[in-house]
């Protein structure tokens, strides 16, 4: 399979199925930052980040031996993560609805996600402040499969076709979903635009 | 492409390039390590199986309908084969008894107390 020989993991991977834990950790340090900014992304809260992270990484490892490359080890365990926060998401919807003591306060206060380029100028770094609030609002008001594709696609500047795979949808459907987002995110922000 | 959709892709752009410091991704690993620890003496020898059955079900794909399907069939089969039959009426059901039960005879308080006739005589069962 064309995929399989291009997968840049594969040799790691076959030393983790062969038991080295060594290469998995190789993996857990190679993946843990692009997942988390998944996680993050798609829960903004960060002990829930955490912990769903832990579990991703924990049942890729169980279910490694099954991997038998039909996709990359990256796609794979994106699949398992997107999947794994989504079903969080859809639980935490059911048990008590969005509150505030789900959702932290928001990547714009967090000073290890705002962008250091604005530092230097304040009124600038005060408008960004605002706007990202607003912004973190208007995801937070997205369906969850909405905000997986803005997410992967617009955050993590991932292919329609990547994305796609992950979700198992066509990339008509991850299209659709992110013009529907566009235009949600848009109408959010658009009073703070016409100030 | 409008200037408020551009704003909106380079804000959604930035926070992509914000993560936690290095320290937390060394603590992250350590954490997983004795995570990793605590699950597999946690874990019954149950639970780990019925873990990978479902991991083996969901990498099966289509084939896993017509498994599915197999082993449902021979359970009925098998259920079918093992269900006790015909020997109900030897072992379970008694035999129904022909005689006849003993009659209850009525006597009248009247007839023995010498009470006059028109007086409704009261039954005494014996």
């Amino acid at each position: 399979m064309a995929e399989k020989a291009n997968d840049p993991d594969q040799e790691l991977v076959r030393r983790a199925q062969e038991g080295d834990t060594q290469a998995f950790d190789d993996l857990v340090i190679k993946y843990s930052r692009k997942l988390y900014g998944l996680v993050y992304n798609m829960t903004s809260n960060k002990e829930d980040t955490h912990d769903l992270l832990q579990e991703i990484f924990a049942k890729a490892y169980r279910s490694l031996r099954h991997f038998r490359g039909k996709s990359t080890f990256y796609t794979w365990i994106y699949s398992i993560a997107t999947n794994m926060t989504l079903n969080f998401l859809k639980k935490r919807g059911r048990r008590k609805g969005l509150s505030l003591d789900d959702v932290n306060s928001g990547i714009q206060n967090d000073t290890s996600f705002v962008d250091q380029g604005h530092r230097a100028n304040p009124r600038r770094q005060s408008n960004i402040h605002e706007l990202q609030k607003r912004l973190n609002e208007a995801l937070q008001a997205l369906s969850e499969d909405h905000r997986a594709v803005v997410t992967m696609f617009d955050i993590q500047g991932m292919p329609h076709a990547e994305i796609s795979k992950i979700l198992g949808v066509s990339e008509g459907t991850v299209r659709s979903r992110l013009y529907y987002a566009h235009q949600q995110l848009q109408g959010h922000l658009e009073d703070f635009w016409k100030r | 492409m409008n200037k408020e959709f551009q704003e909106l892709q380079e804000l959604l752009e930035e926070r992509g390039q914000g993560v936690p410091a290095d320290e937390y991704f060394e603590e992250f690993l350590s954490d997983f390590h004795r995570r990793q620890r605590q699950d597999l003496m946690r874990r019954s020898a149950r639970s780990l199986l019925l873990e990978r059955m479902g991991v083996w079900l969901q990498e099966m794909g289509g084939a896993k309908w017509i498994y599915g399907a197999g082993a449902a069939y021979a359970l009925v089969i098998v259920s079918l084969f093992a269900w006790p039959r015909g020997n109900a009426s030897k072992e379970g059901i008694e035999p129904v008894s022909l005689e006849v039960p003993e009659q209850k005879v009525l006597h009248f308080e009247s007839e023995r107390s010498g009470k006059k006739e028109n007086e409704p005589p009261k039954a005494t069962e014996f």
